[in-house]
């Protein structure tokens, strides 16, 4: 069965842009490039649509984060999630029910305001809640972990299949191809530009090529000889059977490296993860994640500790030193644009596809996504950003 | 024993499950399909379909079909509003033509707030179950251990209980895990074995084969199951309140075969209920729901379970030999041959299963007509489908990649290809029981590890 939207037959010789990847990033990007004008475009997949991190991530969604840079392109990204669902004719079930992110050390509750105060100065909208009122807002959570906390209120979680979808069939429907099956193997280039891509199925020519590979896009960097300090790392989530709604927003805690929300079915979806990348493209699950996840979920909502989980499942991205993602040209190839190193690509696809579109399309970098260049990489210069639910390893 | 559900005293003999003792006591729907809350009732008996959740002690989602009563528990069922019987939200279903799969994806896109609404609403009436009482989720406690059998046997039917004997036998450390009483399927069929100088019922080889596992030193029996087989090699077993951690240098698929359901239009309604289920109700249970019943086949099961049915007193009106996909292509060499001469015999193809709320009727079409025949039971008995899941998991992450799956294990040898992996029984699509053979794998598999 093939996705309404997936294009029947071969890529043709050549397109004015080949995006390399149908994750909800190259597929957002396509569209924007068609809704501005360039419809001769083609995306290339060699899985199908989502099949990537895109159809296994979190599904949360928020731009209340410590660092100008994060706050401004997360706020754009959000304030589209809301206009998605008209816009792109396909309800993509975006839920604005709220995003906490727990304080439980003393340092964390400590930080809460200046944090918050930080998030107004770049007209992001936070509360900064004590433990009464978390307390009110998640009465299921253990009082010991959820000591205080950060809520966005217009924050929240979205259907990430349903996002994909949206964006295929809104590209597809402005005149973009998306192909499934087809390999990218190499981006070529010749005089520092780049000239199209070579596939499983021959040659395709371009004048330009988007990078949306994710956890493979620093393989794909490599055949173009450009070279970022990029690794993969796998990510493991679990679902519970439905239970009735006890969970209203959805919640961080970046004190056990987790992050979780209630799907209108009932049921409990989380993720955790435990110090030091797990540096590998594998999808299978792992035990000792497995059992990370139950006891944590457990200790902080231990009524949950009846509940069946009925599926795990893993996924693979590609993270930055700094984790925070690579959008714009490459350096030394023009012409090849890089939607990559994501860690929050789920959350920040409108921005980034409708920022990578505009820069595309008139040369010129809008403000909002010029810190993410990957020059900051090559140069040592980091994004600074407090409030992620990832594991840094210490490299940042 | 008695228990308690919804409000009334039920009694039940020791060992019978709770849903056998709920169906003794003439309620058939034991819960609700999600979306459109369709009712649910009885159907594979194994703890497969998913068909019969219910609360236990303020514990949602226990499996009652093979949950043994224990004696004053309180039972309820969930979904369902105001029951399980009598769902008003059943509309959804009712609606189905107006509210297609992938509905929600249509509905209010352009209306951001009453999505949001929408949503809202539908959480409040889909959530299944409900939310384990704080007594209830703080009484669940799982320990971890950890288990250094050389050999981990999983499924406890005649296939497992004789090559746990085996490798035993042949000096291995063994733990076997099964959930519930060792004998498996077998214990609820009616087939001839044969295992050393004996042949018997299978019911009393499955018998015996558990008795000499339970008596051996070699064997650590765990009434639990097997989770699933992980990239580092572990194996967890999930028991009550224990999680076993395995590492074993050779795995012993022996988990038997799934029942297929039938493919016709209300094939999930209560009344309608596979082979296995079926046997294990009369035999096992010794429960009899049933009055009248139609029995589907595609091979010689259906005379079995037909010649069961009788024996406990339930009429039944028809046999009905599948026609086309699954049924014998060779005249004179398919089971619907031989049995033309018993008349309860129809050449045909179930067509639909009626009944509001539960079964009442089975549509059977023969030579181009449909007949209705008045039924409680509609008795599906069509060739199992091996139960290799956990063979095929592990070669999956041995193979570490999706692409590997996309080009088909289908029809792959299973125990040839890969090391420390045996198969055997129905796992491995034998087509009868074959306990000696299972012994020779079991005990090969255990002379492996003294080496
Ligand atoms: C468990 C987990 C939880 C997460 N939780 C969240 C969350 O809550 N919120 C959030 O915002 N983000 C979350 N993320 C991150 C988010 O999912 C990713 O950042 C995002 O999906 C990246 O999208 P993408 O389109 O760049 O990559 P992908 O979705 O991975 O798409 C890349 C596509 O490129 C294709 N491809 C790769 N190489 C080639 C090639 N050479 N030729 C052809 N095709 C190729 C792949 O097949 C794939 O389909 C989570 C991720 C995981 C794994
Ligand atoms: S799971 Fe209990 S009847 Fe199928």
């Amino acid at each position: 069965m093939t996705l309404p939207g997936v294009a029947t037959g071969r890529p043709r010789a050549g397109y004015d842009v080949v995006v390399v990847g149908a994750g909800v990033q190259g597929l957002a990007t396509a569209y924007e490039l068609a809704r501005s004008g360039v419809t001769n475009v083609a995306v290339l997949d060699r899985s199908w649509p989502g099949g990537g991190a895109s159809g296994r991530n979190g599904e949360m969604i928020r731009s209340a984060f410590s660092s100008r840079e994060w706050a401004q392109l997360f706020d754009l990204s959000l304030r589209r999630f809301s206009e998605l669902s008209a816009e792109l004719d396909f309800n993509i079930l975006f839920s604005p029910s709220g995003y906490l992110v727990l304080s439980t050390t003393d340092e964390e509750l400590r930080r809460q305001d200046l944090v918050a105060a930080k998030q107004a100065e770049y007209g992001v909208q936070s509360e900064v809640l004590d433990a009464a009122e978390v307390r009110r807002l998640v009465p299921h959570a253990n009082p010991e972990l959820a000591r205080g906390g950060i809520f966005q209120r217009r924050a929240g979680f979205a259907h990430h299949d349903a996002v994909v979808w949206g964006y295929l069939r809104a590209a597809a429907r402005a005149g973009v191809s998306v192909f499934s099956g087809v390999d990218v193997h190499a981006v070529l280039t010749s005089g520092g530009r780049v000239t199209g891509v070579r596939t499983d199925g021959g040659d395709i020519a371009a004048d330009v090529v988007v990078n949306a590979a994710g956890a493979y896009s620093d393989d794909l960097n490599l055949t173009a000889d450009v070279h970022l300090p990029l690794v993969k790392a796998r990510l493991e989530m679990i679902v519970t059977e439905p239970v009735k709604p006890f969970l209203r927003c959805a919640v961080a805690t970046p004190h056990l490296l987790g992050y979780c929300h209630q799907t209108a079915r009932g049921e409990f979806v989380g993720g955790t993860e435990l110090p030091g990348h797990d540096e590998t493209d594998s999808l299978n699950t792992t035990y000792h994640m497995l059992r990370d996840m139950a006891t944590k979920w457990v200790r902080l909502f231990p009524d949950l500790g009846g509940v069946r989980i009925l599926r795990n499942w893993a996924g693979t991205v590609s993270q930055a030193p700094d984790l925070a993602p690579v959008l714009g040209e490459a350096p030394g190839v023009s012409g090849y644009h890089l939607s990559i190193a994501w860690v929050y690509g789920f959350m920040g696809a409108p921005a980034a596809g409708r920022l990578l579109a505009e820069s595309i399309t008139t040369g010129r970098v809008p403000d909002v996504m010029a810190p993410f260049d990957a020059r900051r990489l090559i140069e040592g210069r980091s994004i600074a950003e407090s409030t992620l639910v990832v594991t840094t390893d210490g490299r940042s | 024993m008695a228990f308690t559900f919804e409000g009334r005293t039920l009694s039940a003999r020791p060992g019978q499950s709770i849903a056998s003792a709920i169906l003794q006591s003439g309620t058939p729907v034991l819960t609700r399909s999600f979306k459109y809350r369709r009712p649910r009732g009885y159907t594979c008996g194994y703890d497969i379909c998913g068909n019969c959740p219910v609360t236990v002690d303020g514990l949602p989602g226990v499996t009652s079909c093979t949950t043994p009563v224990r004696g004053g528990e309180v039972v309820r069922r969930e979904r369902g509003w105001p029951s399980a019987d009598r769902d008003l939200l059943r509309a959804t279903d009712l609606m189905a033509r107006f509210v297609p799969a992938g509905f929600q994806f249509r509905l209010f896109r352009s209306r951001p707030r009453l999505a949001h609404l929408a949503e809202k609403v539908m959480g409040r009436v889909a959530g299944a179950g409900r939310f384990p009482t704080p007594q209830a989720a703080r009484a669940v406690r799982t320990r971890t251990e950890v288990d250094v059998a050389d050999v981990l046997v999983a499924g406890g039917g005649v296939s497992g209980c004789a090559a746990a004997l085996g490798a035993a036998g042949s000096g291995a450390s063994v733990t076997l895990v099964h959930p519930g009483r060792l004998g498996g399927r077998g214990s609820a069929r009616d087939s001839i074995v044969t295992y050393g100088r004996e042949t018997a019922p299978a019911a009393e080889v499955a018998g015996r084969l558990a008795s000499a596992v339970l008596a051996h030193d070699g064997i650590r029996v765990v009434d639990g199951f097997v989770m699933s087989y992980f990239e580092t090699g572990v194996i967890p077993v999930v028991a009550d309140g224990l999680v076993l951690e395995c590492r074993p240098k050779h795995l012993v698929v022996a988990t038997g075969s799934y029942d297929v359901p039938g493919l016709f239009p209300g094939n999930d309604k209560p009344g309608v209920v596979l082979a296995d289920g079926v046997g294990k109700l009369l035999r096992v249970d010794r429960v009899v729901p049933w009055r009248r019943a139609v029995v589907m086949t595609d091979g010689d099961r259906g005379r079995a379970l037909a010649d069961q049915l009788e024996q406990a007193g339930v009429e039944v009106v028809a046999i009905v030999v599948q026609q086309g996909a699954g049924a014998s292509p060779e005249p004179g060499a398919g089971p619907a041959d031989r049995q033309l001469d018993d008349e309860r015999v129809l050449l045909g193809t179930v067509r639909a299963a009626r009944g509001a709320r539960v079964l009442r009727a089975v549509d059977v079409e023969v030579d181009g007509r449909v007949r209705t025949i008045r039924a409680d039971l509609l008795c599906v008995a069509l060739a199992p489908r091996p139960a290799n899941d956990l063979a095929l998991q592990r070669q999956y992450v041995a193979a570490g990649t999706t692409q590997a799956v996309g080009g088909g294990w289908a029809g792959a040898d299973l125990s040839s290809s890969t090391p420390g992996l045996s198969v055997v029984g129905s796992a491995a699509g034998w087509t009868s029981d074959d306990p000696d053979r299972a012994h020779a794998v079991g005990a090969a598999a255990g002379s492996a590890q003294e080496k």
